[in-house]
């Protein structure tokens, strides 16, 4: 799993049937101490995470089978979780 | 998944049979803001995109799981068609 940080949301009438329940949303990956750790891609929100929230991402089909129950995921990132706060040794981020 | 923009499309009669049927869309992937990044690739497409439109796209397994039989070699398939981003 890994941080990011969510930069904004993407809106899709024509979607996989399997998408359709779900928030489409765009995150940039983070390092722990908040710098930019590679390109933006898209996640689906299981939190209601909104744009500015910092969140715990996995980006993994068989997690997204466990999360979403779904025998064949057509899915692999997911939002996890919104972070409060992150405390890494040597100071504080997020 | 990421955002990109269908570029163009792939005929293939002879493929492997895993593939007989799919639709084949080549997609130049893109920065929410729209700057191409990364080479193109080659996608299948079940929702019916067409050249020139935004869509999002998924690798690995998960591209597989979007065909009827799931156990087929597509390693990319769009997912979506988008309407707006939103930053």
């Amino acid at each position: 799993m890994y941080i990011a940080k969510v930069i904004g949301d993407v809106v899709s009438s024509v979607k996989y049937e399997t998408l359709h329940s779900h928030k489409l949303l765009i995150i940039q990956p983070l390092d722990p101490d908040g710098t930019h750790a590679g390109e933006p891609l898209m996640a689906i929100d299981m939190v209601d995470a909104g744009k500015g929230d910092i969140v715990l991402i996995v980006d993994q089909g068989t997690a997204a089978r466990q999360v979403l129950s779904q025998e064949f995921p057509t899915i692999r990132t997911l939002i996890l979780g919104i972070v409060d706060r992150i405390d890494v040794s040597g100071g504080t981020a997020g | 998944m990421h955002i990109a923009r269908v570029i163009g499309t792939v005929v293939a009669t002879r493929k492997v049979e895993q593939l007989e049927g799919s639709k084949l869309m080549v997609v130049q992937a893109l920065s929410p803001e729209g700057e191409p990044t990364g080479r193109p690739l080659v996608a299948i497409d079940t929702v019916g995109a067409g050249p020139g439109d935004i869509v999002y796209y998924v690798r690995g397994r998960e591209a597989a799981h979007t065909l009827e039989d799931k156990f087929n070699p597509a390693d990319a398939a769009i997912m979506g068609i988008v309407d707006k981003v939103d930053l």
